[in-house]
């Protein structure tokens, strides 16, 4: 498998919005943006990261469903995207 | 990502403690026959034999079991593909003979012919003589023998799919095994030099078996069972699974991280004294094994959800025995508290035994992939 390098950290808010989405199964998803605290990459590269990027706060959007969505304080994976994207605002 | 696909990717991303892109994977450390016949509604052909010495028969030329390994290599993978799994178990066949099994009638739902106990009195090496008599197998024999055994499988395996190879049982079972308990711990007081040789020759060999595992390309995994404990605790203090057991499984662990591949450690028993000792020395990835009474998943997901993968834990006697209507709020529950994160696999608490009821190991299943749903990243 590839060597991916991806963001984590903990989610310390939820914020939902009126915005939703209805799938094939007729599930309502609700879009929400997600607070996180930055912790690190992910187990698959044993990297640190950048001191600064340390607790930083970062917005992420993720379309919630079950129950168990909304769990705050828990570990979140950013996708490739957003960890890229986060990276390139620490170098401008 | 299809949630009814398979897609190693899935998996890998559990094993590396992150979330999965859309929902759940699927992890069991294998299934029994009986099970997969059911499921596939299919013939094993070579469900009871002994694959050691078929596959042996076949690498001198015998062709006559060809068809049929090739066969049960197909409807392994049906299987596991055609339920959602994100791999498929390769159940590498013992080189260790014995003798001390009890047979006894099965009484499991799908049953087989007979169901095999260890004897745990007797043991086919409780002596030097013994263990000096005892045909220790060739390494280059078994290598040839899971080369067989892999290309076999890897020739059929769909795109995406990867092969989960499971050792012939752990270091420290093997040496039980072939001494039996009684005997094994009797020796350890009088005899500990020969306990250490034990540990050393079966050592040796299922830490070859990790390495030559890991090399292979279509190998997404290794896996091992070393079942250590009872309810309450492991069998053998912790000092002496420190100086006798954990180094050969750190050896077995290190042989598979060496190919960058995550390594998976099924153990039975109630761990918690020793778990600090696997995760941080032996250095396991993943945790499989779990049983409500006593060493629950959802417990073992709060303590070391951060630092290793937590899979199956859906409780063995409630897969068994439980009401499906109850057995499927159960299993939602299990989701609800171990799911948010990731680093988790949804499974049975041990192995997909032909005991337990196929209606709640369906639903398990069906949950997994609609419950189990990630929140969505990009619609």
């Amino acid at each position: 498998m590839g060597r991916k390098k991806l963001l984590q950290g903990i989610v310390v808010d939820i914020i939902k919005t009126d915005e939703y989405r209805v799938d094939e199964e007729s599930n309502r998803w609700v879009k929400c943006v997600f607070v996180v605290e930055i912790t690190g990459f992910s187990k698959r590269v044993r990297e640190e990261i950048p001191i600064e990027l340390r607790n930083t706060r970062v917005e992420v959007v993720r379309w919630c469903l079950h129950d168990w969505h909304f769990r705050k304080g828990v570990r979140i994976t950013l996708t490739e995207e957003e960890t890229d994207r986060v990276l390139r605002s620490l170098k401008s | 990502m299809d949630v009814d696909k398979s897609n190693f990717e899935r998996f890998d991303a559990v094993l590396h403690l992150e979330e999965p892109m859309d929902r759940i994977p699927f992890y069991d450390l294998f299934a029994d026959p009986e099970v997969v016949e059911a499921i596939t509604r299919d013939e094993l052909k070579l469900k009871y034999a002994d694959m050691y010495s078929i596959a042996r028969s076949i690498l001198k030329g015998d062709s006559k079991y060809v068809q049929a390994l090739e066969h049960d290599m197909i409807l392994q993978i049906k299987f596991y593909t055609s339920l959602g799994y994100d791999y498929v178990v390769l159940q590498i066949p013992s080189p260790f003979p014995r003798t001390n099994i009890i047979l006894a009638e099965d009484v499991a739902p799908l049953k087989r012919p007979k169901r095999s106990w260890q004897d745990e009195y007797r043991g086919v090496i409780e002596s030097r003589d013994d263990f000096e008599k005892y045909p220790w197998p060739d390494l280059s024999e078994i290598q040839d023998i899971f080369l067989l055994l892999y290309n076999t499988m890897a020739r059929h395996l769909p795109v995406n799919v990867m092969i989960i190879p499971l050792t012939p049982g752990g270091v420290l079972e093997n040496v039980m095994w072939l001494m039996g308990f009684v005997p094994f711990s009797k020796t350890l007081r009088r005899d500990r030099k020969l306990v250490e040789d034990m540990f050393k020759q079966v050592g040796k060999v299922i830490s070859f078996f990790c390495k030559i595992s890991a090399e292979q390309e279509k190998v997404g995994a290794m896996s091992m069972g070393d079942d250590m404990g009872y309810k309450k605790g492991p069998f053998l203090s912790p000092e002496i699974l420190r100086e006798l057991v954990f180094p050969w499984q750190r050896e077995c662990v290190a042989n598979v991280h060496r190919y960058g591949k995550p390594f998976i450690f099924h153990s039975c028993g109630n761990l918690r004294i020793v778990m600090e000792d696997l995760i941080n020395y032996v250095g396991i990835d993943a945790k499989h094994s779990f049983e409500d009474t006593s060493y629950p998943v959802t417990e073992y997901k709060e303590l070391y959800g951060d630092r290793i993968a937590i899979l199956g834990g859906v409780d063995m006697d409630k897969l068994s025995r439980a009401p499906l209507d109850e057995f499927i709020e159960y299993v939602k529950d299990i989701i609800k508290r171990c799911a948010p994160g990731g680093g988790y696999a949804l499974g049975c608490g041990n192995t997909v035994a032909n005991y337990v009821k196929l209606e709640n190991y369906l639903a398990m299943i069906r949950i997994g992939k609609k419950y189990g749903r990630y929140p969505v990243k990009k619609w």
